[in-house]
């Protein structure tokens, strides 16, 4: 069967009338290039979202991270305990102690509520690409007091490299005669940071760990150990969490990332199955258009098949030849539609006229990226609904009467 | 033992006027070899009955037997049946458009062999047989009315099956070209033993087949010459 059925093919593609040329299956092709199109441009443009999302996630945050399970901060024999239980293990890339507190960022009349992080800036496998994401200056703060920010802080404050700002924290309040003042310290901005989150970039401060522990008065005591796995084990952080909770002997609180953000990845994959769902249906209003092409030109070519039925055609054979024309032309038409549907992502993605709005989506930037799990359902499932949508009208292919078509000629 | 045996065969259509009774009980029956001439007047049911014949639509009553055995359109392998068995030539060539004339030829052999090179030789073999290797390369469209009807013979007699069924084969052709496809067929007869049953209403046609049935009031008569 399959040898005739690809002999009316090679004849169907070469026909000299070229009969996928016209009207109707034109449209038909159409219909499945502009759907298929959308449905790649939204789902690349997700995926890529989603993918960025989660890198610049990672670039600031690593891994797992280590709490005091009470009320508190960790101590010095904490940490050490942590590091060197960390260092015999394999899945470990590296772990670093660090103070995050919440301050107030001011500079004359501008202030802006912040997170200052203080962090071992020396150390050459710190667990978060701290260096890897400085846009202008230095990542070195060895000069007393020195900061980096985020550039977009900085650009609220109206600072830059080189110039001072002061750093209030309400936590560390000392009493005076003239009431409570909080403490404050002035800090020099040596470099700007850039993760390309907007909510990292509008809020973080890095700076020495020791001048944070002097800024906080909490000498010995840390907010937490963040650690880095190897990127085999990135995505099976909360797993390993959730063991280490066990070996830690329940001392600690030892979160992941992926708990951290599981909301969010949550909320991003039922998104990006309701767009898969709600795209698939102009996958299906394009079928509509594979119904009418068949019906067509069944209704054309009906006095050939009804002399290959007086010659013994089976109309399973018809058929099978009608589906398959309509499934090569569909398989021509999604994989136009992809390759469109990526191209014009691309240029979303490359264009500078419409930006996302950074507050609501984290990201201000469009990115692109089209895995093969998606080409292949977004294939699968428009190859799909084109075969069932062709079962409907081959169905006339058996009720045709041979003799009413010879007749009528 | 005959080859097609046709026993009270009759077949009405539903009209609005009423119910047409086209054939109404035809007796007829084929051996090997023949020729024979079905005629009548238009609209006495030629067509009809060799429709019947070809198993391409259903009878009310009566029977028909190949080699004695009784087919009807239940018969589950019509489709093989009819592939190899019956040949069909009609008024209008029937070609298929995108095909050429080989190819067109080669079709009803190549649905039952599944083997293209094969059935193509066949085709080849045929067309030079009856004059046409010369346009076995061509579409339907390109050949002259004569040829068309020549290349449709050929693919009646490809699987070499038992009977042709020819209902005015020659209606869209001139006299020339009648005369011609005509003593080709019979030709084919002598040669071949091919048997044909061929409707029509040119007399002098009905003149050259062996045996000459006359169709009216629904009903078949040899005629005697
Ligand atoms: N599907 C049909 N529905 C209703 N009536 C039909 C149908 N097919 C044929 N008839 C009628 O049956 C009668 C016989 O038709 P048929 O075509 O067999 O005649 P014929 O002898 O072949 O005529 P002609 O010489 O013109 O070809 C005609 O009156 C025709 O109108
Ligand atoms: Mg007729």
């Amino acid at each position: 069967m399959i040898k005739i059925i690809l002999f009316f093919l090679k004849k169907y593609i070469n026909s000299p009338k070229k009969e996928w040329l016209r009207f109707d299956s034109v449209f038909m092709i159409l219909g499945i290039i502009i759907s298929v199109a959308t449905l790649t441009i939204a789902l690349s443009i997700f995926e890529g979202y989603e993918t960025v999302l989660k890198d610049t996630i990672l670039s600031v945050n690593s891994h797992v991270y280590f709490y005091n399970s009470e009320v508190g901060n960790l101590q010095n024999e904490d940490v050490e305990l942590i590091q060197e239980k960390l260092q015999n293990k394999s899945e470990v890339v590296s772990s670093s102690a660090l103070i995050i507190s919440q301050v107030i960022a001011a500079k004359g009349n501008r202030i802006k509520g912040s997170i200052v992080r203080g962090i071992n800036w020396e150390q050459d496998d710190l667990p978060n690409k701290y260096r890897e994401s400085i846009w202008e200056g230095s990542w070195k703060l060895d000069k007393e007091n020195s900061a980096v920010i985020g550039f977009r802080l900085a650009k609220e404050l109206n600072i830059t490299i080189g110039d001072e700002f002061k750093l209030i924290s309400t936590m560390n309040s000392k009493m005076t005669p003239m009431g409570l003042k909080p403490k404050e310290s002035t800090f020099t901005v040596v470099g700007l940071y850039k993760s390309g989150m907007y909510e990292y970039d509008t809020k973080f401060i890095y700076i020495d760990i020791r001048d944070m522990a002097e800024f906080n008065s909490m000498q010995n005591e840390f907010t937490m150990v963040e650690v880095k796995l190897k990127p085999e084990m990135i995505e099976k952080a909360d797993y390993l969490a959730y063991l280490w909770q066990h070996e830690f002997d329940y001392k600690y609180q030892i979160t992941s990332w992926i708990d951290f953000n599981s909301n969010l990845f949550t909320l991003l994959k039922m998104e990006k199955w309701v767009i898969f769902i709600i795209l698939s249906f102009l996958i299906l209003i394009a079928s509509f258009n594979v119904v009418s092409s068949i019906s067509t030109s069944i209704l054309e070519k009906r006095m050939e098949l009804g002399i290959l039925k007086a010659y013994g055609a089976t109309d399973k054979l018809l058929q099978n030849i009608f589906v398959s024309k309509t499934l090569i032309l569909a398989l021509l038409a999604v994989s136009i539609g992809q390759v469109l549907g990526v191209l014009i992502a691309k240029f979303l993605s490359w264009q500078r006229f419409f930006v996302l709005k950074g507050d609501v989506y984290f990201l201000d930037k469009i990115n692109v990226q089209f895995g093969i799990t998606s080409w292949l359902i977004i294939l699968g499932v428009s190859i799909v609904i084109v075969f069932f949508a062709s079962l409907i009208p081959i169905k006339n292919i058996s009720r045709l009467n041979i003799t009413n078509i010879i007749r009528k000629a | 033992m005959s080859l097609i045996k046709i026993e009270k065969l009759t077949k009405s259509y539903l009209e609005a006027s009423g119910k047409l009774e086209v054939l109404q009980g035809v007796d007829l029956e084929v051996f090997t070899g023949d020729t024979i001439a079905i005629t009548g007047e238009s609209g006495s049911g030629k067509s009809t009955l060799l429709h019947m014949m070809g198993m391409l639509d259903d009878y009310d009553s009566g029977k028909i037997y190949y080699s004695d055995k009784l087919i009807d359109l239940n018969y589950n392998k019509l489709n093989e049946f009819r592939n190899k068995s019956i040949g069909f030539v009609f008024q209008s060539h029937y070609l298929l458009e995108d095909f050429t004339a080989e190819e067109n030829v080669a079709m009803p052999m190549f649905i039952n062999t599944k083997d293209f090179k094969k059935s193509l030789i066949k085709a080849r073999e045929l067309l030079k047989a009856l004059d046409l290797d010369n346009r076995k390369d061509h579409y339907p469209n390109e050949l002259s009315g004569g040829e068309q009807q020549r290349v449709a013979v050929a693919r009646a007699l490809i699987n070499s099956p038992q009977i042709i069924l020819a209902d005015e084969p020659t209606g869209n052709l001139d006299v020339k070209h009648s005369e011609e496809l005509i003593n080709m067929l019979i030709e084919l007869n002598k040669t071949k033993k091919h048997t044909f049953v061929i409707a029509t209403h040119n007399l002098e046609i009905a003149a050259k087949m062996q045996k000459c049935f006359e169709l009216a009031n629904g009903v078949l008569k040899e005629v005697t010459k």
